[in-house]
């Protein structure tokens, strides 16, 4: 590539600011205002990065980061945009997908097994099981674009919202007029260009001067526009429903909810196709323009140009006007419009040879374009090849053609038709508050396209509710931007459709061959527009060779629409600031002091246990578990789900959505509640307590919490019935304080008479406890003497501080999560979600007694009765493990002649008994028949345990209602005797795990 | 990024809601929001010192809040609590509350919340129930003088996150926050 070219008003690029750079390990330098990709054409770089398949030198295709031949490596950073990324001093820049550099790329004989590398091959031949590994090993060393360091630091990129009346998307002349039009009718305008700065492509795209002059006209005036917000370098990375639109800037993704929205996208320009296209050197011409009067780099000093409309004599003179010689125009057309254009490159002395194409490029020594050979068309898509050409050239330009960048617009719900005297799709029907101005629409004239956007924006802002819209026809016009077949067939291939894919025509036609002749199925089977430019520079001619493989028109095809993102977005801009939502206790501070580990329950931070100087972690459980078994223990379960429910129809509401009986539960008293689904399945549990008539207060599961409330509510709007729900899970703070000594501590604190006549088990009474207003709920939690007390969150600290204190005398210990779990797991009582799964039902998890089939109706009634009346998949048994074995851990599998027989759900070693105990799941046969049942522990270790009824511990529960208090000689209870039923001890809820 | 955050203390709170709710507030006195999701406040106190913040949450439900402690809120809760009006459900409120300002407090709310607080009309009166940073909020805006000021409410439980993340963000600004390597 030629090297940078003198200095032109207007350039992008501030000469006075050199900057320096690497790549490749060589040194160069730019100038500030350079992009990465104008940067390297002007220090001659022959070639920028090699293709994803084949590892062929790649150079500029685009300019406008509409391909990824010009990804790179920069500073750390995997794949960098260099066509759009503005260089910086220092850079260190690499090529992707290369291996021993750029350009030694050892990979590059891909090139050469092209033929064994058909469409679709890797579906065909690494389908072996046996050598899957093998290849997955290789695809991922070979494939994948640019290294990411995780060394690398971590940070934010804050998203943020954005609102407007009306979001127009593109900055050219169309866009511009759109939204100067929406701000006269008094909206406000959000305006987005992708480009660093306002005019689109119609400043370089060889405007007159006096179009040159109107739209820096426009220019100004929207910059004095005070409702107007320009956003460059920002890209419409998706539409979303409701006018909500995806913006991607460098820095950030802003989600801008616009009433309306314009779509003023233009098009995006369509390379030729023929033997060797991507050669570095060959360009589409809208580049070069860019590279020219932006950038001031040449594409070449003998530039020949492949032309299939009359913008590419345009694109001759403007380059002439740039400094750059064109040597000849190959037109794919047998006639050229009259046009001022077209003579003047005659008369500029511009060969012009009409109906010839380019057969294919030839390279030099150094990989760029040397040559071109061209020849007559002698039909659609074939050149006579005994009446070839040779040009010599070191720039071939491409100008056949536009593909509208109309995939936001299908996003948003719009469909298209294709206008056969445009060869573009243009819209058919667009959905409430979707306009479409500009080239986008089929408008190519500049002074049609400035109108087209003031009709456009006007109407939106009308939609938006500002001003009226205006009426004025859509001037698509008759000249034809775009050629129908700008694709020639060469017997040896390479002939690229996707510079991305590496996808050549024959491919496609392979694949149209084998079945894949949908627009649809070519895509996915080929692979075509599934590259980083998402089809952009690829769909419209894979459309043409699909239709003129199938012998149809491009309108029985369509487009496919690709799903956001329209365009890479990194990673770290979707990621934006990371919002991970944690609820706390307001006993935290408290807890931290006291030593807490911390572990997450659902939303919640709790504690594990409390770790004491001196004691190990096992050490501290254990002591918890004692501390609750002799003496007093206390724990935080503020994070239960905690409901109030008013009404005179509250009971009977209870009485449908829980498996009890609640109509006929005493005021003052609690009872135990097992809520299903409609299939049977436990879905949550929890306490109801009875305040008064027509008062409950009722517990739920931590992580069932919002669900469940949200479910209550629906089914309250359902039912209709005098009934009100109150949510004051995270108003209200909650403490169980259980032991033998428990009375004896929280009675001189409280109001409310403790003895047993007055207080029995499982009753609920108001009161005060240190001046604090408090509900108390005696229920057997970890199966002792205890009580749950809830109180307002403000009001905790006092109350978990006044019991610390007061029982610090008789080794009162705070107990966490795993504590509590041995304990409960002592009494049996299972754990919703870990010890039942998605299909549990009452039967299986041995919980019919919580469960009153006489009532008229409950959720889940009709499906138990069915089950009920077949053999269970599997029950919820208690199991022991004799010492000397290793422990199982949770869902290991149980194993019974040689199949899976059942699993462990809950398994902890008991510090009260002494032994390993658990609860699993296992088949009825297994459970029936007694005999020791196999866990398949780590490492296929096999285990031994017993079926054994369940609580493991005070099986009559004479320690959660002691009359008499428990004696030195009945610490623990035992196991009962081997025939003795289980006790059903009412299970209580629990933090999940 | 200039923006304040200030958590106020020494607020009470009450909650009520139900078919009779607003005719229960009209009968103690006080002035009833005609409109859904609307507020209004009244002197309250011996002397008028304290303002009462009423506002009504959708139709049926009303969340009051006073500046100062044991004040009307309080009486209020202590008389549903005693009478158990029918129609009327006490709500228990132990919210935390938050008063964002500042000249950038637009910029911090849309790094928050995706509801155009800037558009709304403090004259108005409105009260917003959105998300903030993922929790469920009660959102007020004012403007005092000439400046807006956005009173935040959220259940007590997502106070030291909710808290925690504000800050942060006004930390940062709008810029990208680079953590240690």
């Amino acid at each position: 590539m030629s090297a940078r070219m003198e200095a032109r008003p207007g350039e992008w690029i501030d000469r006075r600011r050199p900057l320096h750079f690497r790549f490749e390990g060589r040194d160069y330098q730019g100038f500030a205002g350079d992009t990465i990709t104008s940067a390297l054409a002007a220090a001659g770089v022959p070639f920028l990065g090699r293709s994803f398949k084949y590892h062929r030198p790649r150079g500029i295709l685009s300019f406008a980061n509409h391909d990824s031949n010009t990804l790179f490596q920069v500073d750390g950073v995997p794949n960098v945009r260099g066509d759009v990324t503005r260089l910086e001093d220092g850079m260190q820049i690499r090529a992707v997908n290369t291996f021993g550099g750029l350009a030694g790329d050892k990979a590059r004989i891909l090139d050469r097994l092209g033929r064994w590398l058909p469409v679709g091959f890797y579906y065909k031949a690494f389908h072996s099981k046996r050598w899957f590994p093998r290849w997955e090993r290789l695809f991922r060393r070979l494939t994948g674009l640019g290294e990411v360091n995780l060394a690398s630091a971590c940070g934010t990129t804050p998203k943020r919202y954005g609102f407007c009346d009306v979001l127009v998307i593109g900055a050219g002349p169309s866009g511009l007029a759109a939204a100067l039009a929406a701000a006269q009718s008094g909206a406000r305008v959000a305006l987005v260009d992708e480009s660093f700065r306002l005019g689109g492509s119609a400043a370089d795209l060889a405007a007159s001067a006096e179009d040159l002059g109107t739209l820096e006209t426009l220019i100004g005036s929207v910059g004095q526009t005070e409702s107007i917000e320009c956003h460059t370098q920002t890209v419409a990375a998706g539409y979303y429903a409701d006018h909500w639109v995806a913006l991607a800037d460098p820095d950030r993704l802003t989600k801008m909810r616009a009433r309306a929205v314009v779509f003023a996208t233009g098009a995006i320009e369509q390379p030729a196709v023929f033997r060797n296209n991507d050669l570095p050197g060959v360009l589409l011409a809208s580049a070069a323009l860019r590279l020219a009067a932006r950038y001031r780099v040449s594409p070449g000093r003998r530039v020949v140009i492949v032309a299939g409309n009359l913008e590419a004599y345009r694109s001759c003179l403007e380059l002439d006007a740039l400094g750059i010689a064109v040597v000849a125009i190959f037109d794919l057309r047998r006639d050229t419009e009259d046009d001022a254009a077209v003579r003047a490159c005659a008369a500029l002395g511009v060969r012009i040879a009409l109906g010839v194409a380019p057969y294919e490029a030839q390279a030099g020594a150094d990989g760029r374009v040397r040559a071109l050979v061209v020849g007559p068309l002698s039909g659609e898509g074939r050149v006579d090849a005994q009446r070839l050409e040779r040009v010599e050239c070191d720039a071939v330009l491409m100008s056949v053609g536009w593909a509208p960048a109309s995939q936001l617009l299908l996003q948003a719900g719009g469909r298209t038709r294709f206008a056969e005297e445009l060869q573009q799709f243009v819209p058919q029907a667009l959905p409430p508050g979707v306009f479409a101005a500009g080239r986008v629409n089929g408008v190519h004239d500049f002074e049609a396209r400035l109108s087209d956007g003031r009709r456009a924006g006007a109407a939106a802002a009308a939609h938006a509710g500002f001003g009226t819209a205006i009426s004025v026809p859509v001037e698509r016009g008759t000249r034809c931007p775009s050629h129908p077949f700008p694709i020639v067939d060469h017997p040896a291939g390479k002939n690229f459709v996707d510079f991305d894919e590496d996808l050549q025509v024959k491919d496609l036609q392979n694949a149209v061959q084998e079945g894949f002749d949908s627009s649809e199925l070519l895509k996915r089977y080929s692979t075509v527009g599934m590259g980083p430019s998402q089809g952009k520079h690829s769909a419209m001619n894979a459309l043409r060779i699909l239709a003129r493989a199938r012998g149809v028109g491009m309108e029985q095809l369509g487009l496919t629409t690709a799903r956001p993102m329209y365009h890479p977005v990194p990673l770290k801009l979707l990621a934006g600031r990371r919002f991970h939502v944690e609820r706390r206790s307001p006993l935290d501070a408290l807890h931290a002091a006291q030593g807490a580990v911390w572990m997450p329950a659902g939303q919640w931070r709790r504690p594990e246990y409390y770790a004491r100087p001196g004691e190990s972690r096992t050490e501290s459980i254990t002591a918890e578990v004692r501390a609750v078994r002799t003496g007093a223990g206390l724990i935080d379960v503020g994070t239960l789900g905690k409901i109030e429910i008013y009404g005179p129809d509250a009971a009977l509401f209870l009485e449908r959505v829980y498996a009890g009986r609640y109509a006929d539960l005493r005021v003052g008293m609690t009872r135990y509640g097992l809520m299903l689904d409609e299939s049977g399945v436990i879905i949550d549990d929890g306490v109801i307590a009875r305040l008064r008539d027509d008062v409950f207060y009722f517990t739920t599961t931590t992580g069932g919490a919002a669900t469940v409330f949200r479910e209550l509510l629906r089914l309250n709007a359902l039912w209709g019935l005098n009934c009100g729900l109150v949510n004051v899970t995270g108003h209200r703070a909650a403490v169980n304080f259980a032991g033998p000594a428990s009375r004896e501590i929280l009675q001189p604190l409280t109001d409310v008479d403790l003895a047993d006549a007055a207080f029995p088990y499982l009753a609920v009474r108001e009161g005060r406890l240190a001046g604090v207003a408090a509900r108390f709920l005696r229920v057997g939690f970890v199966g002792e003497l205890g009580y749950e007390i809830h109180v307002a969150a403000g009001s905790a600290a006092a109350v978990w501080q006044a019991l610390m204190s007061a029982g610090r005398g008789q080794g009162l210990r705070p107990f966490g999560v795993e504590a509590q779990r041995l304990l409960r797991l002592e009494k049996g009582h299972f754990i919703v979600s870990q010890d039942t799964d998605g299909l549990t039902d009452p039967i299986q998890a041995s919980a019919l007694w919580a469960v009153n089939m006489k009532k008229p109706f409950f959720i889940g009634q009709r499906s138990l009765r069915i089950l009920s009346g077949r053999t269970p998949r599997q029950v919820l048994v208690g199991i022991e493990i004799d010492a000397g074995q290793p422990t199982p851990s949770e869902c290991h599998l149980i194993i019974d002649g040689g199949d899976i027989a059942g699993r462990v759900t809950s398994i902890g070693y008991s510090p009260t008994l002494n032994k390993t105990i658990g609860l699993a799941m296992v088949s009825p046969a297994l459970a029936q028949r007694g005999a020791p049942l196999t866990i398949r522990a780590d490492r296929g270790v096999m285990v031994t345990a017993r079926i054994v009824p369940t609580p493991f511990y005070d099986p009559h529960n004479a320690r959660q209602k002691p009359s008499v208090p428990p004696t030195a000689e009945t610490p623990g209870g035992g196991a009962p005797a081997a025939g003795t039923p289980a006790a059903a001890a009412p299970a209580r809820p629990v933090a999940p795990a | 990024m200039n923006a304040t955050l200030h958590v106020p203390e020494g607020r009470s709170r009450a909650g009520l809601k139900g078919p009779r709710a607003a005719d229960w507030l009209a009968q103690q006195g006080l002035p009833v929001p005609a409109s859904a999701n609307t507020w209004l406040t009244r002197a309250a106190g011996p002397s008028g010192e304290d303002e009462v913040l009423i506002a009504r949450l959708g139709v049926s439900e009303f969340f009051l809040e006073s500046a100062a402690q044991a004040a009307l809120p309080e009486t209020l809760s202590a008389e549903l609590a005693a009478t158990h009006p029918a129609g009327v459900y006490p709500v228990l409120r132990e919210d935390v509350c938050f008063l964002l300002g500042g000249a950038d407090v637009h910029r911090l709310m849309a790094q928050v919340c995706n509801v155009n607080v800037a558009a709304l009309d403090p004259a108005a009166r409105p009260v917003v129930m959105t998300l903030m940073a993922g929790v469920a909020v009660l959102v007020v805006p004012r403007a005092i003088a000439g400046q807006r000021e956005y009173r935040i409410w959220c259940d007590p439980s997502f106070g030291p996150y909710l808290q925690d993340t504000l800050a942060t963000v006004i930390a940062d600004g709008d810029g990208i926050h680079r953590g240690a390597a």
